[in-house]
């Protein structure tokens, strides 16, 4: 194949050459390729020479859109945005006087970051569960029907209504009792009764 | 750089000024989760002497339904010492002085989900570590009562009201 393609070097060539001589299948198969090569070749100048290829360009020009003014224009702007922008910032670097601008947004936003910063730590407390306790009310209030968010003034009148509880006492020395004094139905607020002989 | 400035302003300049300071202010209003202080849990101590010998019922007392219900129906006449409005917040406890000498101190334990408070109650005769008594209790805007100690040939009555919370922040 390398022969065929050309791509041996004279004395290469030369002996394949001498091979070809003596080998009648190498020969026969030599031929055949020559041959399809130039069916290839032949085929090709006749299919081009019967194709107009400036009418098939001018065609597929017809049929692509033109090009949108927006698009020309965008086309036309950008390089004057590029250029305005190295021009601005070459005339920045040639005048460092005119830095006062980007320096004092730089300081106001330092100063806005430094206010931001000192109400972190009390937002880290607020997000830190173990900073917090975690309210389980041991009796729950007699309130709202389920799935039903009572109003403002409606919750605070049924959690009142709910009444206060006793969660632990404790009389040290002393003895006492503990009353509930009944005040509607289902709502009783506690009494603590300290039996006190002490009088100053 | 302070002197007469014959150059126009860049710019550029004012642009890149422009967008730090939008960038800081974006920044600034993004909102935090920082809490402010919860506020403070407003209360009243109400020291009354009751006594059982007839007399007249204070017209303050006259709305409070428990004084008129077993224990205190005993009593045929009240008249209100004194009326100590208390605020209560995290690490501030609150103190009343009673007429016998000792002290009513309130501390604010924990902020319930329900709006109700839970709060320490206790009872010490100044300068001693001793108690009379020592009781934690879950407050709603409801008045609770700590009685029974001796006063002028009465009995004092204490009602503690503790006001509830809009929201329920936690201590």
């Amino acid at each position: 194949m390398r022969y065929f393609d050309g791509e041996l070097n004279e004395a290469e060539a030369a002996e394949v050459r001498s091979q070809l001589e003596l080998d009648a299948d190498a020969q026969a198969r030599h031929g055949g390729l020559l041959a399809l090569r130039t069916g290839i070749e032949v085929a090709a100048e006749e299919v081009s020479r019967e194709v107009d290829f400036d009418a098939l360009y001018a065609r597929i020009e017809a049929g692509l859109p033109e090009p949108s003014t927006e698009r020309k224009g965008a086309e036309q702007t950008a390089p004057g945005l590029m250029s305005w922008l190295s021009g601005a910032f070459k005339s920045l670097l040639e005048h460092p006087g005119q830095l006062w601008a980007p320096a004092a947004g730089l300081a106001a936003a330092a100063a806005l970051l430094m206010v931001v910063g000192r109400q972190a730590p009390d937002a880290e407390r607020a997000a830190d569960p173990a900073a917090q306790k975690v309210a389980v009310p041991t009796k729950p209030p007699k309130v709202a029907e389920p799935g039903i968010e009572p109003e403002p003034r409606k919750r605070e009148m049924a959690l009142a209504a709910a009444g206060s509880e006793i969660v632990q006492v404790d009389f040290g020395d002393n003895t006492g009792t503990v009353f509930e004094i009944a005040l509607a139905e289902g709502v009783s607020t506690p009494v603590v009764w300290i039996n006190d002989d002490f009088e100053e | 750089m302070f002197g007469p400035q014959h150059t126009r302003p860049n710019p550029l300049a004012l642009i890149l000024a422009m967008l730090l300071a939008c960038a800081a202010a974006t920044v600034a209003s993004v909102p935090t989760t920082a809490q402010a202080a919860p506020p403070e849990v407003k209360g009243e101590v109400l020291v009354i002497l009751a006594e059982e010998k007839p007399g007249a019922i204070d017209d303050k007392l006259r709305a409070i339904k428990a004084l008129q219900k077993a224990p205190f129906n005993s009593f045929k006449s009240m008249k209100v010492l004194s009326t100590n409005a208390v605020s209560l917040g995290e690490n501030r406890t609150a103190t009343v002085d009673l007429p016998n000498g000792r002290r009513l101190q309130l501390e604010l334990v924990e902020r319930l989900s329900d709006g109700r408070h839970k709060v320490k109650v206790s009872i010490n005769r100044p300068s001693k570590k001793d108690y009379l008594p020592l009781l934690t209790v879950i407050a709603s805007g409801e008045p609770f009562f700590v009685a029974g100690q001796k006063f002028q040939n009465g009995t004092l009555v204490i009602g503690v009201k503790i006001e509830l919370s809009g929201k329920g922040d936690k201590k």
